[in-house]
């Protein structure tokens, strides 16, 4: 029997607490699909950058002022954020029987994408947000890309978490994913048909998705801060080709 | 002139039963006695006691063992005690403020476990309905417009400060150290290049609108804790509204129940709270409960640890389905722990447990409110046992601690439950002796134990009583399952009865020595098919128990017979003579003959007691020798100083001896080697003397009588030999039939005596003698020899220091 090729899943995260929040799903699709877990902590340059500046400070969880912030301070966090990133992975993968690296990059966050390589791999950004309600699962498809691998993983994931699934399409792809969702015994009130990046972002802002999936090629047509500040949640970048 | 004694006749050696007398064949026409014979003083005394309504009138009810005091005493109380109502029951439950210390509820006789049921009912209930309610559409509606308003409420707050944000050219960077507003320029973060390239009025704008923007994201963050304290407990509220109607119904059914018992109704309460409180108990998942055999629905969830808290502790149950009145109970092992209940503990993980459900009653619980019956010499051994009983009966109250507790040997985190209130009749069952020594050296017994039922022993036998125990043996024989006794059996029962009281004229009220004779002779019956008890059976009951027990007996005689101990029983000897002693092993004893021998000289007046010398002589034989002694001293020669030196012992004895019954034979002995005339060694004297010479009575007579009779007929009964006792002991023989018969065919003889006069002429052949007014004994009377000898005795020591005088007055002076 062939077995099926190793699937690439890339967790990149600025921040210990991003990358806690992906380690979930990450383990969870590399052990449903034969994957193997890739953890990037980034030392975003922008982010050095702006702590290299002189009047540069951060305001922490609790909403407090940390005054005098420096890119020595900053790249210290770095290191122990990727310290705990590291320890995490290795518990949660460890006990899912999935391989798994880590290392510290730096460079820019935004450009992680471009680190997958073959189709079918992942890129998980992690995002970290207080939830006072479960949420759902949002795909969002677009007319450039084949739907149907970036469903199948999003109907695993919400299976998995018994959560509620969305499929965010435009309505030219409407008959095509109706039909899959069809031969998938699905209903098709798991879709909402949505047209362009700004509605798609609107859309998002309102709901309280735990995840969001979408192609490489929709992620550059909206803007992976944008869309994250919308989603506030993990956004999966599916290579599809 | 001394009267002289005429030997028994057989009649008069053993009480006489005749079976004629009875007007029946088999005990089986009687009608059983129902109760005891001549314990009416015992038996009222438990009646009063256990009428009375005042605690400290508790009873100890003292007797020898075999009596039937304990038996008198369980059926009196029962009798009375099912006159009396019974009892409440008492529970323990747990005190939800302080669980350490659980309280006591009690309930109408019988309720206990009612009120039991309806606790595990309302844990069930409660248990099935609350997950129930929190998945109803109703809760599930309710809790997701809650959700959603809080939720909703967040993201748009979120989402406004994103937004304007960004419409202010800013963006979020998410920090390993927190959230940085960052100013952005064409979609990218502004570097501090070209920070610097701005002008001061744009940096100014930049730094202003990062100001705000950073105050606003504070404030954002800064709510978020409180909206969720706020949304947590909407959610809280919303579950407590739920569950209260649930906990209201339940409580509300056991209260329409129990409610009119205020303090029950206090703690029902009480657990209203503290349901509210741990509600989640309720939705704790329980991980086997799919795996089960059987649904879910009957699951027993009051069994569950999360919910022993609401459990009922019985500790007593008086249903009335099962008692007719307050309780008679019977602790047979009386420990500390046995009295007052005990707190079990469980090993968890290295530490010890407890909990109110692990109390568990002691006997002064079941006993509450009825009678409580005791073997007082088990409860004096317990440690603790005995001072805690008294503290109960007199604080009125049955505290639960343990022996280490008191002890401070523990200190492990232990309970303090609230006493019970105790109400109780107690009955020390006890010998006479433990009574006593109680009674001098406890201060607090005879305060708490004011009534004492004392067992008689024996009862005198009269026509009317030897029928009534006719009655008494046909009512053994039934509740021992054993044949009828015949007449003769009964007859024979109580001639053995007599016996076992060592007194003709009594009878014994032993019922356990009674019942293992029957019993006994019941089995011999058997072996040979017969119907009923017959008058041979209790002879090989008696017989057979005699031999089993008398190897050493035999081992005695032998010794005896084969001349390894030296007794005469013929001839006579100067200064010798043979005494009674009895031996004691066990419940059997059997008489032996010793022989005694007297030595005199002259001396200064000391009778040395060769036992006493080498302190093989206990007191009371000590006694009887001073005793014969001061008689010597004070009946001969009183006009000269006692010149004696005597010895007198106990041949070939090597074994303490104690007890006076041989100080007559002493002083035949004495008399003997004074007087120089011998006593016969065909006789065997037992008997205790006074100072004036009085022969007074002595115990064992009948196994001393029969130890001598069978070492003579070992050497042929020559119609000589025979036995001296005391006058004073003729009531209390009962002889065997061997020896009633050797005493009818005339060779044996049993000679009672009142006096040393009577004793001395018998064994030597020769007047005593009588002091006339001229203060002289007759010549050649024993007495005068005796006197005679004493007064030589203290002519030839006043000789003797006379020349010893001269002697020194002839010897040289030294002149000065």
């Amino acid at each position: 029997m062939k077995r099926p090729p190793v699937r690439r899943i890339i967790i990149g995260a600025t921040c210990f607490i991003d990358a806690n929040a992906a380690i979930p799903i990450a383990v969870q699709l590399a052990s449903q699909s034969n994957g193997e877990i890739e953890g990037l902590l980034v030392e975003d340059e922008a982010i050095l950058d702006y702590a290299a500046s002189p009047s540069a400070r951060v305001v922490n969880l609790k909403g407090s002022s940390i005054e005098r912030v420096t890119q020595g301070k900053m790249l210290d966090a770095f290191r122990r954020d990727a310290s705990a990133f590291k320890k995490m992975l290795s518990a949660s993968a460890g006990d899912a029987f999935v391989t798994w690296t880590f290392q510290s990059w730096r460079g820019q966050f935004t450009s992680l994408i471009d680190r997958t390589t073959n189709a079918g791999d992942m890129v998980l950004f992690g995002y970290s947000r207080a939830k006072l309600s479960p949420g759902e699962i949002i795909v969002v498809c677009d007319d450039v890309t084949a739907p149907e691998a970036l469903i199948n993983v999003a109907v695993k994931i919400a299976a998995e978490r018994r959560l509620p699934l969305v499929i965010l399409l435009p309505p030219s792809i409407n008959e095509t994913v109706a039909k899959y969702l069809n031969r998938m015994n699905m209903d098709q009130s798991h879709i909402s048909i949505v047209s362009g990046a700004d509605e798609v972002l609107e859309y998002l802002s309102k709901r309280s998705p735990i995840a969001v999936l979408l192609s490489k090629s929709r992620l550059l047509d909206m803007g992976l801060r944008i869309l994250m500040d919308a989603a506030r949640c993990p956004v999966i970048v599916m290579k599809t080709d | 002139m001394t009267r002289k004694p005429i030997p028994l006749k057989a009649s008069k050696l053993c009480p006489v039963c005749n079976p004629k007398n009875f007007k029946f064949k088999t005990t089986d026409e009687l009608a059983p006695l129902d109760g005891l014979i001549g314990q009416d003083r015992a038996l009222d005394a438990i009646r009063m006691s256990a009428k009375i309504d005042h605690h400290d009138f508790n009873m100890y009810v003292m007797g020898v063992q075999g009596s039937g005091r304990r038996s008198a005493a369980r059926e009196l109380l029962s009798d009375e005690a099912g006159e009396k109502p019974i009892p409440e029951d008492w529970v323990y439950v747990n005190n939800f403020q302080n669980s350490h210390k659980p309280k006591a509820l009690s309930l109408p006789p019988g309720e206990a476990t009612g009120f039991k049921s309806a606790m595990e009912s309302l844990v069930d209930d409660i248990a099935n309905d609350i997950p129930a309610v929190f998945e109803t559409e109703d809760y599930q509606m309710q809790r997701g417009s809650i959700e959603q308003t809080y939720s909703e409420e967040h993201e748009q707050t979120f989402n406004n400060f994103i937004k304007k944000a960004h419409d202010k050219g800013l963006a979020i960077l998410r920090t390993p150290m927190g959230f940085a507003v960052a100013t952005m320029r064409n979609g990218e973060i502004l570097t501090p290049e070209q920070y610097d390239k701005l002008s001061t009025k744009e940096r100014q704008l930049v730094d202003e609108a990062v100001s705000i923007a950073e105050q606003e994201l504070k404030d954002v963050l800064k709510a978020f804790p409180k909206r969720q304290k706020a949304h947590r407990r909407e959610i809280e509220e919303l579950n407590a509204s739920m569950a209260k109607q649930i906990v209201d119904v339940s409580i509300d059914e056991v209260l329409a129940k129990f409610g009119d018992l205020k303090l029950v109704a206090s703690y029902l309460e009480d657990a209203r709270i503290d349901l509210m409180e741990n509600i989640e108990l309720f939705l704790m998942i329980d991980p086997d409960a799919t795996t089960d055999a059987f649904p879910v629905a009957t699951t027993k969830h009051y069994a569950k640890p999360q919910f022993l808290r609401y459990a009922v502790n019985i500790m007593v149950s008086n249903s009335p389905d099962e008692m007719d009145g307050a309780p008679v109970v019977e602790e047979d092992l009386p420990t500390m722990a046995n009295l007052v209940g005990r707190i079990e503990h469980l090993s968890t993980m290295g530490a010890l447990v407890t909990d109110f459900t692990m109390i568990k009653p002691g006997a002064l619980h079941r006993a509450n409110g009825g009678n409580l019956i005791i073997e007082a010499r088990q409860v004096l051994s317990e440690p603790l046992a005995w001072e805690t009983l008294k503290n109960c009966l007199k604080t009125g109250m049955i505290p639960i601690t343990s022996a280490g507790e008191r002890l401070g040997l523990i200190s492990t985190t232990s309970l303090e439950p609230d006493p019970i209130p105790l109400s109780v009749r107690v009955a020390l069952i006890g010998e006479r002796r433990l009574y006593f020594l109680l009674a001098a050296l406890d201060p607090d017994f005879e305060t708490l134990f004011k009534v004492q039922a004392d067992f008689d022993d024996e009862v005198v036998l009269t026509k009317k009583t030897t029928q009534l125990y006719a009655r008494l043996l046909g009512a053994i024989a039934k509740r021992e399952g054993l044949k009828a006794l015949s007449s003769d059996a009964v007859a024979r029962m109580i001639q053995e009865s007599a016996r076992l009281a060592e007194d003709a004229e009594r009878l014994s009220l032993n019922i356990d020595l009674l019942s293992n004779i029957m019993r006994e002779a019941d089995f011999w019956a058997s072996e040979i098919g017969q119907k009923h008890i017959r008058e041979t059976d209790i002879e090989k009951a008696i017989f057979e128990a005699d031999r089993r027990a008398n190897r050493i007996k035999g081992l005695s005689q032998e010794a005896i017979t084969r001349e390894i101990l030296l007794i005469d029983t013929d001839g006579k000897k100067i200064g010798q003579i043979n005494a009674l002693s009895v031996i004691g092993m066990g419940s059997y004893r059997f008489g032996r003959p010793s022989r005694i021998t007297a030595r005199v000289r002259m001396g200064s007046g000391k009778l040395i007691d060769i036992e006493r010398e080498v302190e093989l002589g206990g007191p009371l034989h000590s006694k009887g020798v001073m005793i014969l002694a001061s008689y010597l001293a004070t009946n001969y020669a009183l006009d000269v100083p006692m010149s004696l030196w005597a010895s007198i012992v106990f041949e070939q004895s090597y074994g303490g001896i104690d007890g006076d019954s041989a100080s007559a034979a002493e002083l035949f002995a004495l008399l003997s080697a004074l007087s120089g005339l011998p006593i016969s060694q065909s006789f065997a004297v037992t008997g205790s003397v006074n100072q004036f010479g009085e022969i007074q009575a002595i115990g064992g007579v009948n196994e001393k009588i029969e130890g001598f009779f069978d070492i003579c007929v070992s050497r042929q009964l020559s119609g000589q030999h025979g036995v001296i006792i005391p006058k004073a002991n003729t009531k209390h023989l009962v002889l065997r039939r061997r020896v009633v018969d050797a005493v009818e065919q005339g060779k044996f003889n049993i000679i009672p005596i009142e006096t040393i006069d009577q004793g001395i002429e018998l064994l030597t052949g020769r007047k005593a003698g009588n002091r006339s007014k001229k203060g002289l004994f007759p010549k050649d009377t024993i007495n005068r020899l005796v006197e005679d000898k004493l007064r030589s005795f203290a002519n030839t020591r006043r000789a003797f220091a006379t020349e010893k005088d001269d002697e020194d007055s002839s010897l040289p002076r030294e002149s000065s």
